[in-house]
């Protein structure tokens, strides 16, 4: 598989059981997180401490990862990056023009929305849960 | 039409015209980087592994303690 664009199978090494213990026991726990954060409330010890679980897991994670990690980082193209980055430029754009183009109800960031979404405890751990996926993958990566 | 909605509808068409790249991307041929791909460049140098993680715990503490 093109390790850049993700285009193309690899089929050289076989196939891996999709679901192994280790896999069900990160998905319990981490939805089990999920439902731990989404129950409390923030400006509140309890959600500083529950959010600083994952944080410093993260940063232990990353020292780790960096210091066993001595490979030479390979040269990466940019194009197939540039929808991504024009995606991204224009999101950010908005966003700084929400925040900075006046009140908060006629201007509504992704925060405020965010805000909206997250008056459902579900829906909100189903945003620590994607959270924690993202994180999970930029660990590993 | 109020700022709020003119607001929403933006947010809206900026969802949609993801979605849009995430399809071209899935049904091309190597153009445009897949999904799964996108955090190849964090895999590359350190810095940017440090940074982009630095970013993802602002990202968690501004959401759900802050």
């Amino acid at each position: 598989m093109d390790r850049v664009t993700g285009h193309g199978a690899d089929r050289s090494s076989g196939r891996r059981p999709v679901l192994t213990a280790a896999r069900v026991a990160g998905l319990v726990g981490a939805a089990a997180y999920a439902g731990l954060l989404a129950s409390t409330r923030p400006f509140t010890v309890e959600a500083d401490v529950v959010t600083a679980v994952a944080l410093v897991a993260a940063a232990s994670a990353v020292v780790v990862r960096l210091a066993g990690d001595r490979s030479v980082p390979d040269g990466i193209g940019w194009r197939p990056y540039l929808p991504w980055l024009v995606m991204a430029a224009a999101v950010v754009a908005w966003e700084l023009a929400c925040f900075f183009g006046g009140a908060r109800p006629s201007h509504p960031t992704l925060s405020s929305i965010y805000d909206i979404v997250a008056r459902s405890e579900a829906a909100k751990a189903a945003v620590v849960l994607a959270w924690v996926g993202l994180g999970w993958a930029l660990v590993r990566t | 039409m109020t700022w709020r909605s003119v607001t929403f509808v933006v947010w809206t068409v900026l969802g949609l015209a993801t979605l849009v790249v995430v399809a071209l991307a899935m049904a091309g041929r190597g153009r445009i980087a897949r999904p799964s791909a996108l955090l190849f460049p964090v895999s590359t140098h350190p810095v940017v592994r440090v940074l982009v993680v630095l970013g993802w715990m602002w990202v968690g503490w501004h959401f759900f303690a802050r």
